[in-house]
């Protein structure tokens, strides 16, 4: 090739290369103008079709709600509320294979967002994928929220609270919960519902607290008193259980519960051998009147069972001993002495509680006995 | 050319740099990038025509959904008989035609008419895909490009399948699927020379695609994998339903289309209306789905939106709408209907097998994407870009081996029961004869071995004297004889050469020094029996040695020998 021909092939390839560069350079543009435009158009559409399916979810037709936001999706791929709207309505309809890849993809665009990874969280849960949905939960509390999101974190903590307590993760939940009071405005509401999550995860020092808070914000309310009543209760501080079961009735609660509860706190509070300030005789005579009953039970418990006398049987045994004690108690039980009343009531205690055992929650005041004996084993614990 | 690297002269650098081979390579980048730029203006355009003709959210019992592709089919004839008549079908067999037959020529003017009618045809609702008109497309632009640059009548060849390398792999999003589809299926051979443009192209062009309309594709395939290998036995299952179907398929299409086309010219302005109405009524009767590519309902197919039943019905509809679209001629493609149909067939067989056995643990999207492999194995009748298409959309590999096995049941089955691969079928439909892939696998590779012949005794050694080799030539009734060299090489005497040599008073002198210094080409014996034509022109006898000892004779060719061969094939193939 002389050098002529040399130079025309090497410099034709170079401006051609420059033709073709300026020309791709015009082509792009052109195109990028056109997505453009098309793509707007097609977002103004994927609006409109969005919010006829918003109408079509708030009259219940989650069919048309479905298949308007996935029209809206495919207008516009790469809209996040579309998206997130779509796999909502899917779990909606329980169609959550589905939902579940739309919130995937959520999720790796977004995986802060307490949204997403609430439904990832409640799918989770469905699945029975305690793991996954405990981690999607917190992520979701400690995840940003486009509106609202104090509120949002708090509901969805109280949701995870009711997931753990299904679980019978009770220390957990509880453990959601102080956290989730530490920072509660003063909002009677919020108080309230925070307390009952604390009587149903069985902490009732702090269910007690917490309704002691509403009260303190709104002293009519009378569902606190209520569960104020319930937390005392359960908690064998049966003076203050008495004051705030007493409140809730005075405030209209009309409840079968909790007449029941304030019968049977009376009964503690009138058959209590152990409470402060009574005089001697008065405490005898609780012991001795708790001693009757507490044979009866026994007997009436043995007599349900239809058991032969059975030297080894624990009951019988009580109540044998239970009839050893009898003619102290009945012939002398002013001058019984103090070693005596003490294994009197110790009876009581066991006859009772095994009693419950055996033979099913007592009522009254084999039910007031009952309590008063948990509370002294766990005062003496 | 035959410039060097002289890295001092800034003149050379520039000659290495324009190379012809390196310019074409630069070339493939540019025409990547305007398939691109066009595969999304056609897709662009097929979305502005969907919404036109059936409105933003098809549903069932709109009369737009068989008004629209009807009024589109008459458009769609009109614009095909009298303005752009090449543009029928898919465009897979234009391309290769246009490689084998047309020295890489595709009018520009079959691009655009491509473009205009397919975006109709699939905005409107026939149940075709995007994907080999955008490969025609591609090709019809790289064409048109190569011939502006006047290149080289060979360049220009090679340019329509770069050019639909790139238009198939911007409207797939899927870049190795379209190269080894192209290679497969469009250049029917591999060939190393063309592969570096093919790969090239594809990327670019998929790579403008994902600039413009996001790298999210076509569908979200969910989690999927094989958990137990006795599991392979439902996708052996798959396979093998999935073969079935295929051939159904492919016979449908194989009998309807020349009949529909031997028809008088008047009613092809009908046949378009026809399919549409068809496929109009399926979508307004309750089955939307069949209706354009289909791959937003692939999707919800992959995640269980379908009973199997629904998805059994799907398959069976789809596979009489693309029927009725294809064969009346209607500009448009089978790769979306063939994914759509594998798709619903194996969430249907997924969905059944579930039914019976509840313990299965591979998902319906599991199925649903071997399905689709699987189809695309047995209809299109490319066993590799099937595999690899799965793959690449899925992202997954842990499906390999379901895939690989369903799709080779599958494949197998449709090869049994329908010899000729879909394509090759269309094509000679259409009077022409292109070379395939599967034909040429098919065929018997003659070698060398099979034309190789005892080499005759003895064989001398360079280091014997003319005197001993004319005494142990005498003891033989062969006329030539082959003398091995040393280090290494072949040389052949004949009886007379010996004998005058001695006569000359060489008696004593070695074969290698008494020679002529000229040496004998070899052969292997797994060379093809075509290479050896070259050769048995220049001696008598060629050698046939070993490939791990050069000296070790294995036998010998000659020309009658070679030439006898293919007698012989020639009559028992005859």
């Amino acid at each position: 090739m002389d050098s002529q021909k040399l130079d025309a092939f090497v410099h034709r390839p170079l401006v051609v290369l420059l033709v073709l560069l300026v020309l791709a350079a015009f082509a792009f543009a052109a195109v990028h103008r056109l997505v453009n435009r098309f793509g707007s158009r097609q977002r103004v559409l994927a609006a409109q079709i969005y919010y006829h399916g918003l109408d079509a979810q708030r009259q219940q037709n989650p069919a048309t709600a479905i298949a308007d936001f996935r029209a809206a999706l495919s207008y516009d791929p790469e809209n996040y509320t579309y998206e997130l709207s779509l796999a909502k309505a899917l779990v909606a309809d329980a169609r959550y294979e589905e939902a579940r890849a739309y919130l995937a993809t959520l999720a790796e665009r977004a995986p802060q967002d307490g949204d997403v990874n609430l439904e990832l969280a409640r799918l989770a849960a469905r699945d029975r994928n305690s793991d996954d949905a405990i981690l999607h939960y917190h992520r979701a509390i400690y995840g940003l929220w486009s509106t609202d999101p104090d509120s949002n974190r708090r509901r969805t903590r109280l949701e995870l609270v009711d997931y753990l307590l299904q679980q019978g993760q009770r220390m957990n939940a509880q453990a959601e919960l102080i956290a989730s009071a530490a920072t509660l405005a003063p909002d009677p509401a919020l108080h309230l519902r925070i307390a009952d999550r604390f009587l149903e995860a069985q902490d009732s020092a702090d269910a007690l607290d917490q309704y002691r808070q509403v009260i303190q914000l709104d002293r009519d309310h009378a569902g606190a008193y209520r569960g104020a009543g319930e937390a005392a209760f359960a908690l064998g501080q049966y003076r203050t259980a008495q004051r705030y079961l007493q409140g809730a009735l005075d405030r209209g609660i009309q409840d079968a519960q909790v007449s029941a509860m304030l019968r049977t706190v009376n009964l503690v509070l009138e058959s209590d051998p152990s409470r402060p300030n009574l005089t001697a005789t008065e405490r005898r005579a609780r012991i001795v009147a708790a001693f009757d009953q507490a044979g009866a039970r026994a007997l009436q418990c043995l007599q349900s069972q239809n058991k032969d006398e059975d030297g080894a049987d624990p009951l019988h045994q009580l109540r044998a001993h239970w009839m050893e004690l009898e003619p102290k108690m009945r012939n002398n039980a002013q001058r019984a002495d103090a070693t005596t009343l003490v294994d009197a009531l110790e009876t009581v205690s066991r006859i009772e509680q095994l009693t419950a055992t055996q033979c099913g929650e007592p009522q009254g005041l084999d039910l007031a006995l009952l309590l008063i004996a948990r509370n002294r084993e766990v005062a003496e614990r | 050319m035959t410039a060097g690297p002289d890295a001092g002269a800034p003149r050379s650098l520039l000659r290495l740099a324009f190379q012809e081979e390196r310019f074409f390579l630069v070339l493939s980048i540019f025409i990547g990038v305007f398939s691109g730029l066009a595969v999304v203006c056609f897709r662009i355009a097929i979305d502005w025509s969907r919404i036109a003709f059936l409105g933003p959210v098809p549903q069932p019992h709109q009369p737009r959904l068989i008004l629209a592709p009807v009024f589109a089919g008459f458009v769609v004839a009109a614009l095909v008989l009298h303005l752009f008549p090449a543009v029928r079908g898919s465009g897979v067999n234009q391309t290769k035609a246009a490689l084998y037959i047309y020295n890489g020529y595709i009018p520009f003017r079959t691009g655009i008419g491509k473009f205009l009618t397919s975006a109709l045809a699939i905005g409107s609702g026939q149940s075709l895909g995007p994907e080999d008109p955008s490969l025609q497309i591609g090709a019809s632009l790289a064409s048109a490009l190569g011939r502006y640059l006047r290149l080289s009548r060979e360049r220009l060849r090679l340019l329509a399948p770069v050019g639909a390398a790139a238009g198939l792999a911007a409207a797939f999003n899927a870049p190795v699927s379209a190269v080894l589809f192209v290679i497969e299926e469009v250049i029917g051979r591999w060939s190393a020379g063309i592969l570096g443009s093919v790969v090239l192209s594809a990327i670019s062009s998929v790579v403008v695609v994902r600039f413009f309309l996001g790298s999210e594709p076509l569908f979200r395939i969910p989690a999927v994998g094989l958990i137990r290998p006795r599991e392979l036995l439902a996708y052996a299952a798959l396979g093998l339903v999935g073969g079935l179907a295929a051939v159904i398929f492919a016979k449908a299409i194989c009998f309807l289309r020349p009949r529909l086309k031997a028809m008088s010219r008047w009613t092809q302005y009908f046949q378009p209306a026809l399919a549409g109405l068809l496929v109009g009524l399926i979508g307004y009767l309750g089955a939307p789905q069949v209706m354009g590519a289909g791959y937003g309902f692939i999707d919800q197919a992959m995640h269980n939106q379908f009973t199997w039943q629904m998805l059994a019905i799907l398959a069976g509809l789809k596979i009489v709408s693309t029927t009725a679209s294809f064969v009346s001629g209607t500009p448009g493609g089978m790769f979306a209907p063939t994914l759509f149909i594998g798709a619903m067939l194996g969430g249907a067989v997924g969905g059944l097998e579930h039914h019976f056995f509840p313990t299965l643990t591979g998902s319906v999207a599991t199925y649903a994407l071997v399905g689709m492999g699987v189809l695309f194995a047995a209809f299109l009748r490319v066993p590799m870009t099937s595999v690899f298409m799965v793959l690449e959309v899925s992202g997954n590999y842990s499906i390999i081996v379901p895939v690989i096995l369903a799709n080779t049941i599958a494949y197998v089955i449709s090869r049994s029961l329908h010899s000729t691969p879909i394509f090759d079928v269309l094509t000679r439909q259409d009077g022409l004869d292109l070379p395939s892939l599967e034909e040429q696998r098919e065929e018997r590779v003659l070698r060398v071995e099979d034309a190789m012949q005892v080499a005759p005794t003895p064989v001398l050694e360079d280091a014997e004297t003319v005197a001993d080799a004319n005494q142990r030539a005498n003891q033989s009734q062969a006329d030539v004889f082959l003398v091995r060299l040393r280090p290494t090489g072949w040389t052949t005497v004949s009886r007379e050469m010996l004998a005058r040599l001695a006569k000359e008073g060489k008696a004593e002198m070695t074969l290698g020094s008494a020679l002529p210094t000229g040496r004998l080409p070899y052969l292997h014996p797994d060379l093809p029996l075509e290479i050896a034509l070259r050769y048995v022109y220049q001696a008598l006898i060629i050698p046939v040695v070993s490939r791990a000892d050069f000296g070790k004779l294995e036998g010998v060719i000659s020309r009658d020998a070679v030439l006898n061969k293919y007698t012989v094939v020639t009559k028992t193939d005859a």
